[in-house]
């Protein structure tokens, strides 16, 4: 759905008046016309390593079909620079320099049940790998590009997950641990180190609250969480923006 | 040099645009009074002219700004209300949600949803941290009675082959997933997985705001206040024109002229005015044909429960209509619902809000769908406009086909927050001639208005 206009330099659109023959050329001009200074050029490099992680993290559905959906899992989990174990196998695989210990043929009844991507660059394109598989543990420790909308996505594996390791991820705030109340059926949750998600203590309470099976490990409990505000008291801070307010107990029937 | 300049020959009181001359006595005047006045100046030319700075405009002006080489094309926002106090922008209740009939809405919304999710490398300045909207991911829950159970199957179908991550669930199921609920005359639900929530509106504005300023875009306090016009060709079509200037009055009650090659309506719920102005409903032929845009009121009442439902809780609309969502992490909740009939709509006169509406008709409503909500307190209430098309409520975008340098981009009717992103690009691709369209718009043009064709949405909320 048009993925072209995430490309800066090829979406430049000319004002076509048929008579410049250099269209092309002002074309690769306004790639060298931009700025030379330091940060743009820092801007300019991680726009091409974020095209080329989501390149890499990708399998395509043709590769999906002939491997199967958990092979193919395994693959770009391996490729990234992550290590993965399969049910009923004790030993992690993981990249060996640049070569890749798995198989390149459909191995029926093969399932990945952990995969652990410390430190890696997986993206939320990346983490397409998930649809399909049953992992029952998932370690996106101190993964640079985790953030919200990647723990949205995690809904896809709601059904087997059942231990989440995202310590470390800076960009996780308060609405992506929120989010983690998709995964129904977690049973342990790690977050330490998540300094951007400021009332983490009080979403684990209230995702606590959900899901009493759950072990939040990371953080202070609060002992008993109230459904206060977090920093005023409903009580305290009720600014009245009529004098008419309905405080009565039923409502009219 | 008197053979490039025409004489000046409209009003006197409004400082012409470029390529006018006036006497040297006002020339003077003027240069003095500029000297002594801190205000900046309005330009006397310009490229492309955006009405309204609100999402729409703004995602006009950023997705122009982003695209154009070398800043090609001077971009003008003119914004009468640049605090924004009356703008339905930041008045929203910010929800996103890919749920609808229309297939061109759900792709405008999934468009909005992949832009934020990328807002740091659209928004993001260099060496600070990304703009934050503080995007909630609960998703939408639709209710279904057992009549519209089927259609809303088919419905999640479709907008599952679009790449919606939506599902249907039974009511026992929303029943085991939301216990708070209470699925007396429930069949079925529809529920948005992935990229559905809700997200503070104002941040957005503001970022995008400021990325635009970044790029160049001029953003002008000002209140459009007429439009001149010229023909567009020696030999036109029929009656065609175009816009060539627009006039503005600024906060001190001056009047500027601004030479303009293209103007695009983004003025909301007054578009309708902005249309008038530009000669849309005055003549004859399609130039008859009025923008039908009005303002509608909308109200928003923010409660608290204390035993209220919890961090899962999906934006939910009620059969009813009647809608609610969490707001923060203090047991405080949000509500609305739309007017029954037109003869329900209440005054647009001012942003008052009515609390009868809330006790008659909304509170009963959700106190019977979610029984903890019969003992809450209401804490405060606001309104904000839709930017209502009285004509079938759906999206009206592009040119004119008479005034042709006129693009439309208005009428959202409540969804104006999650198509404003796309429809901003959707402008910008028309602007500067895009061979395709990423979303292909042109079923909603304005030709279906004089066409008296109708474009219906089944879930407006």
């Amino acid at each position: 759905m048009g993925d072209l206009m995430f490309e800066p330099e090829y979406n430049r659109h000319m004002p076509d008046d048929g008579k410049t023959p250099f269209v092309n050329l002002n074309k690769m001009l306004n790639v060298v016309e931009a700025d030379f200074d330091k940060e743009s050029l820092k801007q300019f490099m991680q726009r091409k390593i974020d095209v080329n992680d989501i390149a890499e993290q990708r399998v395509d559905a043709k590769t999906k079909e002939k491997i199967g959906k958990d092979l193919a899992a395994a693959y770009v989990v391996v490729k990234s620079g992550g290590r993965i174990q399969f049910a009923g196998m004790d030993r992690w695989i993981e990249k060996k320099g640049s070569h890749i210990p798995l198989p390149n043929h459909n191995i029926p009844n093969l399932k990945l049940q952990v995969a652990d991507l410390t430190g890696s660059s997986i993206r939320y394109e990346g983490l397409a790998f998930l649809e399909g598989t049953s992992i029952k543990m998932l370690i996106l420790r101190d993964c640079q590009y985790i953030d919200d909308f990647c723990l949205s996505r995690l809904y896809k594996i709601s059904n087997t997950l059942e231990f989440l390791d995202i310590s470390g991820c800076t960009l996780v705030t308060d609405n992506g641990l929120a989010a983690l109340c998709k995964l129904r059926n977690l049973k342990g949750l790690r977050i330490n180190d998540l300094p951007n998600a400021g009332n983490k203590a009080l979403i684990a309470a209230y995702l606590l609250d959900e899901n009493p099976e759950l072990n939040v490990l990371g953080v202070d409990l609060p002992l008993d969480h109230d459904k206060e505000m977090p920093e005023t008291s409903p009580e305290e801070s009720g600014q009245y923006s009529d004098s008419s307010t309905n405080s009565s107990n039923k409502p009219p029937t | 040099m008197a053979a490039f300049v025409t004489k000046w020959k409209g009003n006197e009181k409004i400082r012409p645009g470029a390529g006018k001359a006036r006497k040297m006595g006002k020339f003077f005047k003027e240069s003095i009074s500029k000297m002594f006045s801190l205000k900046e100046e309005i330009p006397r030319s310009t490229d492309l002219v955006i009405v309204g700075g609100g999402l729409v405009g703004s995602a006009v002006a950023f997705f122009v700004a982003h695209k154009q080489t070398n800043r090609e094309r001077e971009i003008m926002v003119i914004e009468r209300d640049p605090m924004y106090t009356t703008a339905s922008s930041s008045l929203s209740a910010g929800g996103i949600r890919h749920q609808f009939s229309v297939t061109e809405n759900v792709q405008m919304s999934m468009f909005t949803t992949k832009f934020l999710r990328n807002i740091k490398f659209f928004l993001g300045l260099i060496d600070q941290p990304p703009p934050d909207v503080q995007f909630n991911h609960q998703g939408y829950l639709f209710l279904a009675t057992p009549e519209k159970a089927e259609k809303l199957e088919e419905l999640v179908k479709m907008q599952k082959y679009l790449g919606a991550e939506v599902e249907m669930f039974s009511a026992e199921m929303l029943k085991q997933r939301f216990p708070w609920l209470n699925i007396d005359g429930i069949e079925a639900g529809s529920l948005g997985l992935n990229g559905e929530g809700w997200f503070d509106p104002h941040s957005l504005l503001a970022a995008l705001k400021q990325r635009n300023i970044g790029l160049g875009v001029r953003y002008i306090d000002a209140e459009v206040i007429g439009f001149t016009k010229k023909l567009s060709a020696p030999e036109t079509i029929g009656n065609q024109y175009v816009l060539a200037s627009v006039i503005s009055r600024d906060t001190d009650g001056d009047m500027f002229e601004t030479n303009c090659h293209q103007v695009v309506n983004c003025a909301g719920p007054w578009a309708g005015q902005i249309g008038e102005l530009a000669g849309m409903g005055t003549e004859t032929g399609a130039l008859s044909i009025p923008l039908p845009v009005v303002p509608r009121k909308r109200f928003i009442y923010a409660y608290h429960c204390h035993n209220g439902p919890g961090i899962s809780t999906p934006l939910t609309v009620d059969i009813t209509g009647t809608y609610f969502r969490r707001e923060g992490l203090g047991g405080m909740y949000i509500c609305g619902a739309s007017p029954e009939s037109e003869e329900e709509e209440p005054s647009i006169e001012n942003l008052d809000v009515d609390y009868e509406f809330f006790n008659e008709k909304i509170w009963p409503r959700l106190a019977h769908r979610i029984p903890a909500f019969e003992n809450i307190k209401l804490k405060s209430a606001w309104a904000g406009y839709y930017d209502y098309n009285v004509w079938d409520q759906n999206l009206i975008i592009g040119p004119h086909p008479v005034i042709t340098n006129f693009l439309l981009a208005n009428g959202m009717s409540g969804h104006g927050l999650q198509q404003s992103i796309c429809v901003g690009n959707a402008i910008s691709e028309m602007i500067l001639n895009a061979d395709t369209y990423t979303v292909d718009l042109s079923r909603f043009n304005f030709d279906r208005i004089i066409r008296r064709e109708k474009i219906l949405e089944d879930f407006i909320v």
